[in-house]
């Protein structure tokens, strides 16, 4: 481990470390987006790297999300390793005809005679007044289709880790940032330190309530679950980190000790990520759970615009507090 | 026509008995009353009226019915249908459906519950209120009341541990979300401790703490392994088969263990039943064949015979006074699958040796078949019982508190007997009269025994 991944790093400068990193160690590896090379990306994720690695690596691209999505998998199948970034999610719809029926599908058409070792890059979530087409919460759309790999950094230890492990994944991954991660600041790993899909992370550990949480949300949680500790509750944070592959037993097992769970999801409630993981638990911890599985969700609306009411919308630390007092039979303090 | 079919009372309940109409037929009912006990294999429960109406009794007193067959049906005066569903059908019954209901999810049976409109509806998440619609499924404002007797809402884990226990959840109060009961709940009953309101109990010591990865930390964590112990420590036993008591065996198990505290002492004495045989032998001639006795039935006349002449053999203490019961009721110690039961012959001492036989024969056929009713249970002043048609010579019986005395018969054999002088061959019976020696004393006892012997062999004296 280099001396310097000691010292705090922000979510932004860790993803930034990892695509520098990878970019260094096979030439394979190239990226493309919009405004990436000249303008560093819109998030500044690609800061310097231009300079450090020139335009055949660093390739910005027009505004045609469907058209560069597609370039990217034609070259994965060609052989090279392309890390594609897209503005964010609510860009990626344009994108879905190429993501669900090609790079999802070519490999199981082709009986394995190619891979698409692409990863999609994209920054989802609300809460900057960006309305409703800006703000939205795909994870699930994306986790619904098999042939893709799925994965929700929530730190910038995992931001880095998971994406190099994307990167020389031979499969296509969809890398779901957060808007609100991106100057995050926390410890990283080193250029060696990969870490594996489908290995759940407890955050926090706790005897009363399992809560499960992704992304910006085990922050959420995680603030939820210190107010709750000062009212003598203690909670399980457990943050799925992948959702193709889930770590089921990881979350199971903590739900069988507990026999309650609460899953934060900043997605909509209606047959998303919660919704999911929580058929995923009924049916392996039925026997073991003491009360409903319970939700906490964006608000089944689209995004308001104004300030007030986006918040009320979105996830809150409260709102988990008010989900785990009810769900161990407790009243709001 | 609203009717109502045999709950499911229980999660191995696949048939129940009519025990009580508490309501007679005809009668003008309120949703909410209790109206009728029902038994099952393990507890006897009061199922409450479902809706308003007049009653009209399908399944009679003692008929056993598989669950979901119809026991009754509501209708108004004029006998027209009072409500608009069907109540405690078969389905609502279901524990499944239980759980369904308790979460808000409305069931197409579920009309008569009412409270729970809106449940089902999705809404916003999280709303302006402190709670999530999700989570507001699980709010006692939500849920609708656990109190129908037809439903026991609790959660899976709570059923799991009742299961594993062999506890009836019916005894068991909820105080989860709507009087769902949970884990605590369970718990609380188990260790015979109310439930605390105030939970977050901690885990069982069992759930070792998971290793955490602070934020941050470099290496990944090590998942908590997927094999779970089942919820309820077992201890040391070793592997088997179990299988949950029922509830008779449960009584058994309590009655018996208070029975071991009572001080007592056992005498025996040996009885010629040669005259006896020969006069079981005759009325074989006279009696039709279910009013013919057995020499058990001989041995309760002659017990009611000598309890009327001292009453004192039947005192009981209660407190820091001595009990003599009223009626010469005999207990008769019948086998039954999985148990034992005592159903009484009422004042005994009234009845005839054919009425005790015949009688005796239906308490048992029906005690065998489950259909007595608690009252044909209860009340007996001093018990006999019998083993003596399972070659067993002589025993000593537990006494069946709170009555003060047991007479255990062996069989009745050929032995060598001396009398006058010589050995003679004679039909003989040994008796073990066992006794409560806080109440009765030696000589009382002895002096019993002696009487029913001496009537057993002068067999014409029961006949009188």
């Amino acid at each position: 481990m280099s001396t310097d991944t000691a010292k705090p790093v922000a979510y932004r400068d860790a993803l930034n470390q990892a695509l520098r990193e990878e970019l260094a160690r096979d030439p394979d590896v190239f990226l493309l987006g919009e405004d990436i090379a000249g303008f560093d990306g819109a998030f500044k994720v690609t800061r310097g790297l231009l300079q450090e690695f020139g335009p055949q690596r660093v390739v910005d691209t027009p505004i045609t999300e469907a058209g560069f999505t597609g370039l990217a998998i034609g070259a994965a199948m060609a052989g090279l390793r392309p890390v594609v970034e897209i503005m964010t999610v609510n860009f990626a719809i344009l994108a879905m005809d190429q993501i669900v029926n090609n790079a999802a599908k070519i490999h199981y058409m082709f009986g394995g005679q190619v891979s698409v070792p692409i990863v999609i890059r994209m920054p989802g979530g609300g809460g900057h007044q960006l309305s409703s087409q800006h703000s939205q919460t795909l994870d699930a759309w994306f986790a619904h289709v098999p042939g893709l790999k799925v994965v929700c950094p929530s730190t910038p230890e995992d931001a880095k880790g998971l994406l190099k492990t994307a990167i020389r994944d031979d499969d296509p991954v969809i890398f779901i940032e957060n808007e609100g991660l991106y100057g995050k600041k926390g410890p990283v790993g080193g250029p060696d330190d990969l870490i594996p899909f489908g290995q759940a992370v407890v955050r926090r550990a706790g005897t009363h309530c399992t809560v499960i949480a992704h992304s910006r949300m085990v922050w959420v949680a995680l603030q939820a679950a210190e107010e709750l500790a000062a009212q003598g509750v203690e909670v399980e944070v457990i943050d799925p980190r992948t959702f193709r592959p889930l770590d089921l037993d990881t979350l199971a097992g903590s739900v069988r000790r507990t026999g309650h769970a609460v899953i934060v999801d900043e997605g909509w409630p209606e047959y998303g990520i919660s919704a999911g993981l929580a058929t995923h638990l009924y049916e392996a911890c039925f026997d073991w759970i003491d009360a409903p599985i319970g939700r906490v969700n964006c608000a089944d609306v689209p995004m308001p615009y104004a300030k007030n009411l986006e918040q009320a919308a979105l996830p809150q630390p409260a709102d988990v507090v008010a989900a785990v007092l009810a769900n161990i039979g407790r009243g709001i303090a | 026509m609203p009717e109502m079919f045999m709950p499911k009372l229980s999660d191995t309940m696949e048939e129940g008995t009519i025990l009580r109409w508490i309501k007679a037929d005809g009668d003008q009912v309120a949703k909410g009353e209790p109206l009728v006990e029902i038994e099952t294999d393990k507890a006897t429960m009061t199922v409450e009226a479902p809706d308003d109406g007049v009653l009209s009794i399908i399944a009679e007193e003692g008929d056993t019915l598989d669950v979901g067959a119809p026991i009754a049906t509501i209708g108004d005066a004029a006998g027209a249908p009072t409500g608009v569903q069907s109540v405690a059908s078969p389905g609502e019954a279901d524990p499944i459906a239980t759980d369904e209901v308790a979460t808000g999810i409305p069931t197409a049976s579920d009309g008569t519950a009412g409270t729970i409109s809106g449940a089902g509806t999705p809404a916003i998440t999280p709303s302006p209120a402190p709670m999530a619609p999700q989570h507001a499924a699980t709010s006692p404002a939500v849920a609708p009341p656990a109190t129908s007797g037809t439903r026991i809402a609790a959660s899976p884990l709570a059923r799991n541990i009742a299961a594993h226990a062999g506890l009836d959840l019916s005894t068991v109060t909820g105080t989860g979300p709507g009087g769902r009961i949970v884990k605590r709940d369970v718990e609380a009953a188990l260790s015979g401790n109310p439930a605390a309101e105030d939970v977050a109990q901690p885990a069982p010591a069992a759930a070792a703490p998971p290793v955490v990865a602070p934020l941050g930390s470099a290496a990944p964590v090590q998942p908590v392994p997927p094999k779970m112990p089942p919820p309820v420590p077992r201890g040391d036993w070793p592997a088997g088969r179990r299988t949950p008591l029922t509830h008779l065996q449960q009584v058994i198990s309590r009655r018996m263990t208070e029975a071991h505290q009572v001080p007592d002492f056992t005498l025996e004495r040996d009885v010629d039943t040669t005259a006896l045989a020969a006069a079981r032998a005759d009325l074989r001639v006279a009696l039709p064949e279910d009013q013919r006795p057995s020499v058990n039935d001989m041995v309760v006349r002659a017990v009611a015979m000598a309890v009327r002449e001292r009453p004192d053999m039947a005192s009981r203490l209660d407190g820091d006074d001595l009990l003599v019961p009223d009626g010469v009721h005999v207990g008769v110690a019948v086998s039954v699958p999985g148990g034992l039961i005592v159903p009484v012959v009422r004042d005994a001492d009234q009845k005839t040796v054919p009425q005790i036989a015949a009688e005796v024969r239906d308490l048992a056929r029906r005690g065998r078949a489950g259909t007595l009713r608690p009252n044909e249970m209860e009340g007996s002043a001093i018990s006999v019982t019998n083993l003596g048609m399972f070659g067993i010579d002589r025993f000593h019986a537990v006494i069946n508190a709170p009555e003060p005395a047991i007479l255990a018969v062996g069989r009745s054999v050929e032995r060598p007997v001396v009398l006058d002088g010589h050995v003679v061959v004679r039909e003989v019976m040994t008796l073990s009269l066992s006794v409560d020696h806080r109440v009765i004393y030696g000589a009382e006892a002895a002096t019993f025994l002696g009487r029913v012997a001496e009537l057993l062999e002068h067999p014409a004296a029961l006949l009188v």
